[in-house]
C-alpha cells in the first residue's frame, strides 16, 4: 500500500511550468437544472465573475461519402450549463448539469489560493445544484516546458526519456506517452501524459515539453466538505511527487 | 491492477480549457483513432457502427413499430455511439437493435442462456441484464466517458470460451 505523507513539503520552483491547474467535481444534480434561476444565483453571489456564457452539449459528427468532400455536422443538445470568467480571464469555473469544473490559468499563484477559491465556488454549485454524493474528484496539473530552438535532448528534460528500440540509430520524431497508474490501498488513479509540442510558428519558439498529471477519484463517495478536503490534501500530494519524479534534475535546476 | 481495472480508468480525463489541454485532447484523440482504425481492435469488424446509425433513422419516428413506440432521438444515438467508443480496444463488438421505449440496444449473444444485454437512454444511463447459464445478472449504471466495470465484467464472462 501506497504511504500517502500530506505533510510532505516540496520544493518551491519561482518558475513552475504549470498553465493551467483543474478542480473538477462531477456529481449528479438533483434540482430542477434551469438557467435564469441559476444566473440569478451566480449573479448576486460571485459578482468577481462577470463574464458569464450560456453552454450547451454539442456533438460533432464527420460524413464520408465515397466520391464527396466531407460534411460536418453539428448537434445541439440542449443546455449543458453556465461558464464563469473572473475579470482578469484566468480563473473559469463551469457549473454543469453534470458537475462542477474550476481552472486556474496561467500564471499559477499557489495551492492555498487555486483550492480556497475552488472550495468557495463549489459550495454554490452545491447549494443550487443539492447532489449528494460526488461521482468523480479530478485534480488536474498541465505543466508545459519551453524548449529551446534547435536539437533537444529529452533526457535533459525527462528522468525516463523515450528510447529507439534496441541499438538502432533512429531518431524520434514526435513523442506522446500515456500511463494510467491505479494507487494501491486508496481510492485514486492518476493519468500521465508526456509529450512534446511542435513550434508554434514564431523563430524564437523550441516547442515544449508537456507533463499532464490528472490524478482522479475511483470511488463516488460522499460529498461532506471534510471528505472532499481530505482527498484534494492527498491527490494534491499524489501530483506533486508525479511531478518531481518525472522530471530530470537538471530541469528542475532551471525551473527553480 | 487487473486489465478490467485498467479498462476502467485508462481514458478517463479531468477537463481543462487552455490550448495546452486541447492539444493534449487532440493528440490522444489522435492515438485513439489510429488503435481504433485496424479491424483487429477496432469497431470496424462486424459493422456495428453502420447498424447503429441504420437502426436510428429507421426507428427514428414515433410508432415505428406500429405498437407505439417511441422514437430513437439524437441524444439517445449519441449516448450508444459514445459507449460503443469507449469499449475497451479488442473487446467483443455487440450488436445493435432498438427498444420501444426509444432506447437504443446492444447484445453479447453466445447462447441462448449466455447473453447480454445494454439498453442505453438518451439521459446515458445504461440497464443491463445478463443470463450466465443458470444466473442472471441485471442493473443500471450511469455513463459517463467509461464503460462501468460491472458491465466489461459482464462482456467478459458472456464471451469468455
Amino acid at each position: 500500500m501506497l504511504k500517502i505523507d500530506v505533510t510532505e513539503t516540496f520544493q518551491h520552483l519561482e518558475h513552475a511550468p504549470i498553465v493551467e491547474a483543474v478542480i473538477e467535481i462531477r456529481t449528479r444534480v438533483e434540482s430542477p437544472w434551469e438557467e435564469s434561476a441559476l444566473r440569478d444565483q451566480l449573479k448576486a453571489r460571485l459578482p468577481g465573475y462577470p463574464k458569464v456564457f450560456s453552454q450547451n452539449d454539442f456533438r460533432h459528427e464527420l460524413k464520408v461519402k465515397g466520391g464527396q468532400p466531407p460534411e460536418q455536422l453539428f448537434h445541439d443538445l440542449g443546455w449543458r450549463g453556465l461558464r464563469l470568467q473572473s475579470v482578469d480571464g484566468r480563473y473559469i469555473a463551469q457549473f454543469n448539469r453534470d458537475g462542477f469544473f474550476f481552472s486556474r490559468l496561467h500564471p499559477y499563484e499557489s495551492w492555498d489560493q487555486f483550492k480556497g477559491e475552488a472550495i468557495r465556488l463549489w459550495k454554490v454549485y452545491a447549494e443550487f445544484a443539492k447532489s449528494q454524493e460526488v461521482q468523480r474528484l479530478g485534480v488536474r496539473f498541465i505543466n508545459r516546458i519551453a524548449l529551446p530552438v534547435g536539437e533537444v535532448r529529452l533526457e535533459d528534460y525527462l528522468r525516463v526519456p523515450p528510447q529507439p528500440p534496441g541499438e538502432l540509430d533512429l531518431q524520434i520524431m514526435s513523442y506522446f506517452h500515456q500511463d494510467s497508474l491505479l494507487v494501491t490501498g486508496h481510492p485514486y488513479a492518476i493519468s500521465i501524459v508526456k509529450t512534446v509540442q511542435p513550434p508554434q510558428g514564431s523563430e524564437s519558439d523550441g516547442g515544449g515539453l508537456i507533463l499532464d498529471i490528472d490524478v482522479f477519484t475511483t470511488k463516488p463517495f460522499d460529498q461532506r466538505a471534510d471528505a472532499i478536503d481530505k482527498r484534494l490534501a492527498e491527490m494534491r500530494w499524489l501530483k506533486n511527487k508525479v511531478f518531481y519524479s518525472s522530471l530530470a534534475k537538471g530541469a528542475l535546476e532551471v525551473l527553480k | 491492477m487487473t486489465s478490467a481495472e485498467f479498462y476502467e480508468y485508462g481514458f478517463m480525463t479531468t477537463g481543462g480549457t487552455s490550448d495546452t489541454a486541447y492539444f493534449i485532447a487532440d493528440q490522444v484523440q489522435k492515438g485513439r483513432g489510429h488503435l481504433q482504425s485496424p479491424h483487429s481492435l477496432g469497431l470496424g469488424a462486424n459493422g456495428v457502427l453502420e447498424d447503429l446509425v441504420k437502426v436510428t433513422e429507421e426507428c427514428s419516428s414515433a410508432d415505428w413499430d406500429g405498437y407505439g413506440a417511441a422514437p430513437i432521438t439524437n441524444e439517445t444515438f449519441w449516448q450508444a455511439y459514445h459507449f460503443l467508443r469507449a469499449l475497451p480496444f479488442g473487446f467483443p463488438i455487440p450488436s445493435a437493435g432498438a427498444e420501444p421505449d426509444g432506447h437504443l440496444t446492444f447484445e453479447w449473444h453466445r447462447s441462448s442462456r449466455r447473453t447480454l444485454s445494454v439498453s442505453v437512454s438518451s439521459e446515458g444511463d445504461l440497464h443491463y441484464a445478463a443470463l450466465l447459464g443458470a444466473s442472471k445478472a441485471y442493473g443500471t449504471e450511469p455513463f459517463s466517458e467509461v464503460v462501468p466495470k460491472i458491465i466489461l465484467d459482464l462482456i467478459n464472462r458472456v464471451c469468455s470460451i
